[in-house]
């Protein structure tokens, strides 16, 4: 069972998110988190085999930022996928900088999620049995 | 996307963007007081980025559209290339706009034109003109300002608090209820009787608010139906109904995985392609039915399909071969192989066919407190049927005591209390018994079960409970009182150890195992052979 974590402080899109993936990717677990704390508790205690980020957060405007990079300090190898929005070119090198697999643009197109999302498990999955 | 989201998410859209709205409406009326609120003002504009990306994401454009352009001239605000003074009235017209769009959502799903306000924003992001001064009109300010909040969106985990402080307050009903007989003063009685009762009724109230139609989770297959059908070169048309039917959250959660994987395997093995269909004499299209039901304790969900059903014959080889069964195997026996791991399907696909899923399937089922079954006719096709009682957190128990320990019997399972001699036990066959109006009742002794020595006892007492025809007496130390429980959920350490079905808290403090009746019955057995070999 492949641990997904959802970060977004819109629970709507973190609904549409969960049902695609849960819809299309078997054998996944899906949780979610609406804020930088209990994300990084779900983080620590849960080590999900990917996490899904949403760039701009509540608290402060950019606690996406924040939360990957706590992210990336506390585990260099998690696997990451932003979730961004348009006109956010600057924000978007930062991450690649900091290690981030891929980015998703909302409004997201759902085959283009799923793809990304499948293959980032199989990669897990080749480097786990490998 | 659009087209498929639209009905399924809509509603989790519109709460959420009602929420968003009224959050930039009272930021900006706190931003007005106070221009230097950076905090209000990146909160209206945290609020218009969310909103903007799910209207996108929804395809309703005017309000995107909108959206972005209120994020524009917040922007420039932040950057103090425009003034407040110059922005408030459009803003406040932008989050009017997006309120009186929400409520039209509320009822179809054609947005109101925004262009004009579009066209406006414009200009003051281009010019710095702003081309409304004035507020809207008086009447629209006070009839939206007395409009009525219908609904409101409560987190999962605050219901979750709720429902353990209705159940912190049951059991102190139930220490009350034991003063109330103790004491016996009229006043007394009646108090708690009605106390009695609202609480039950909040706790009711409390489990309704959590109930969620299990349609939430047929609409997710139609997709994954859809696409696994392509996959396999198949027609399927899925069918649902019932979804009106409500059930807990949580139940709800662990049902939808189970689900999941009965309707993988029906495309995956059940299901015939278009021309073995014809050749069956079955339209190429075939046919996958969700259909729930109620009955007044439980809820039954159906997952069938019209294939070619379960291969009973080749089922019945395989578990020859493999030493499962003997040749007088039912069919009923042999169909619930597939619960143990059987599996005939000579490869195994990406999606399914690796045997175990089943008996994954039937533990998740079991974990709730639910039955699997299934039943099949060939070429007809298979049924799947769960059925999950729905949450009784109440019980009546009887209290036992076996050496220091104290233990549970629902009382709906319990036949008879019997105190009989040392010398009434037989040996029948192959398990201790006694013989009651003409009838073998089998033994088992607490004790044994838990590791603990069998006390002699001159006098035995034994609680006789059923499971359908099958009788078992269970031999303990002594009787106590009968109670009426809440049942808690049991840890995971304790969850594996088969002989339980929760825990009760006591008004004591102390926690009661309660037993699993039904598996105490397939240990009987089991358990006599070892105090057999124990004393040899």
């Amino acid at each position: 069972m492949k641990q997904i974590l959802i970060v977004d402080d819109s629970s709507f899109m973190r609904e549409i998110l969960k049902d695609l993936l849960l819809t299309n990717i078997p054998n996944i677990k899906v949780n979610e988190a609406d804020s930088k704390k209990t994300a990084l508790e779900i983080l620590e205690k849960m080590k999900p085999d990917l996490t899904l980020l949403d760039i701009v957060m509540k608290e402060s405007e950019l606690e996406g930022l924040d939360i990957l990079k706590e992210l990336k300090q506390m585990h260099p190898k998690a696997n990451v996928i932003m979730l961004t929005s348009i006109g956010q070119t600057a924000i978007i090198e930062k991450c690649r900088k900091l290690g981030v697999l891929h980015y998703i643009q909302k409004p997201f197109d759902r085959d283009d999620v799923l793809k990304n999302v499948s293959k980032v498990l199989l990669d897990e999955k080749t480097k786990q049995e490998g | 996307m659009a087209d498929n989201i639209f009905s399924k998410h809509k509603e989790a859209y519109l709460r959420e963007a009602h929420a968003l709205v009224e959050k930039m409406n009272a930021a900006l009326l706190q931003l007005e007081k106070n221009p230097q609120d950076k905090e209000s003002l990146q909160e209206i504009f945290r609020a218009a980025h969310t909103m903007k990306s799910n209207s996108a994401m929804m395809n309703y454009h005017q309000s995107a559209d909108l959206c972005h352009l209120l994020e524009d001239i917040l922007d420039a605000l932040r950057n103090n290339q425009l003034v407040l003074n110059q922005c408030t009235e459009i803003l406040f017209a932008g989050i009017d706009f997006l309120k009186a769009n929400l409520k039209k959502l509320d009822h179809d799903n054609a947005e109101l034109d925004a262009s004009v306000l579009i066209d406006q924003a414009k200009v003051l992001l281009s010019s710095g003109q702003s081309l409304i001064k004035q507020p809207q009109t008086e009447k629209k300010a006070v009839s939206a300002a007395v409009e009525k909040i219908h609904s409101i969106e409560v987190k999962v985990e605050r219901l979750d608090t709720l429902m353990k402080l209705a159940e912190e307050l049951l059991v102190n009903r139930l220490k009350l209820d034991l003063l109330r007989d103790t004491i016996n003063h009229p006043e007394l009685t009646a108090t708690v009787d009605t106390l009695s009762r609202v609480v039950m009724d909040m706790q009711y109230n409390i489990m309704q608010i959590r109930l969620l139609p299990i349609g939430i989770v047929f609409e997710r297959f139609f997709r994954m139906v859809r696409d696994l059908a392509k996959l396999q070169h198949k027609e399927v048309q899925l069918e649902v109904e019932g979804g009106d039917i409500e059930l807990d959250r949580t139940l709800l959660d662990e049902i939808a995985e189970s689900l999941a994987h009965l309707i993988r395997n029906a495309i995956d093995h059940g299901l015939e392609t278009p021309a073995e269909r014809k050749k069956a004499g079955k339209k190429p299209q075939g046919t996958l039915r969700l259909v729930a039901k109620r009955s007044k304790e439980s809820v039954t969900i159906e997952v069938s399909d019209d294939g070619q059903g379960l291969d009973l014959k080749e089922i019945k080889q395989v578990a020859m071969r493999n030493n499962l069964i003997d040749s007088h195997a039912t069919p009923e026996d042999l169909r619930n192989l597939i619960f143990e791991g059987l599996t005939t399907t000579k490869e195994v696909t990406q999606i399914s066919g690796r045997g175990l899923g089943l008996g994954i399937v039937k533990q998740k089922i079991e974990s709730i407190s639910g039955v699997i079954w299934v039943e099949s006719k060939e070429e007809k096709g298979t049924q799947f049927f769960i059925k999950i009682p729905l949450t009784l957190a109440v019980i009546k128990v009887l209290f036992v005591k076996v050496g220091e320990r104290i233990y549970a019997v629902p009382l709906d399972n319990i036949e008879r209390l019997l105190t009989v001699s040392a010398g009434d036990f037989k040996g029948i066959l192959e398990y201790e018994a006694i013989v009651y109006a003409n009838d073998d009742i089998p033994i088992t002794h607490l004790a044994t079960l838990f590791n603990e020595t069998v006390a002699p006892n001159e006098r035995q007492q034994v609680v006789v409970v059923k499971n359908g025809d099958d009788r078992l007496g269970i031999a303990v130390d002594q009787l106590l009182t009968t109670q009426e429980v809440v049942i808690k959920p049991l840890g995971k350490i304790i969850k594996s150890n088969r002989f339980f079905s929760g825990s009760v808290l006591l008004g004591s403090g102390e926690v009661v195992l309660i037993l699993d009746v039904a598996h105490l019955f397939l240990s009987k057995r089991i358990n006599y052979a070892r105090r057999k070999s124990d004393a040899s």
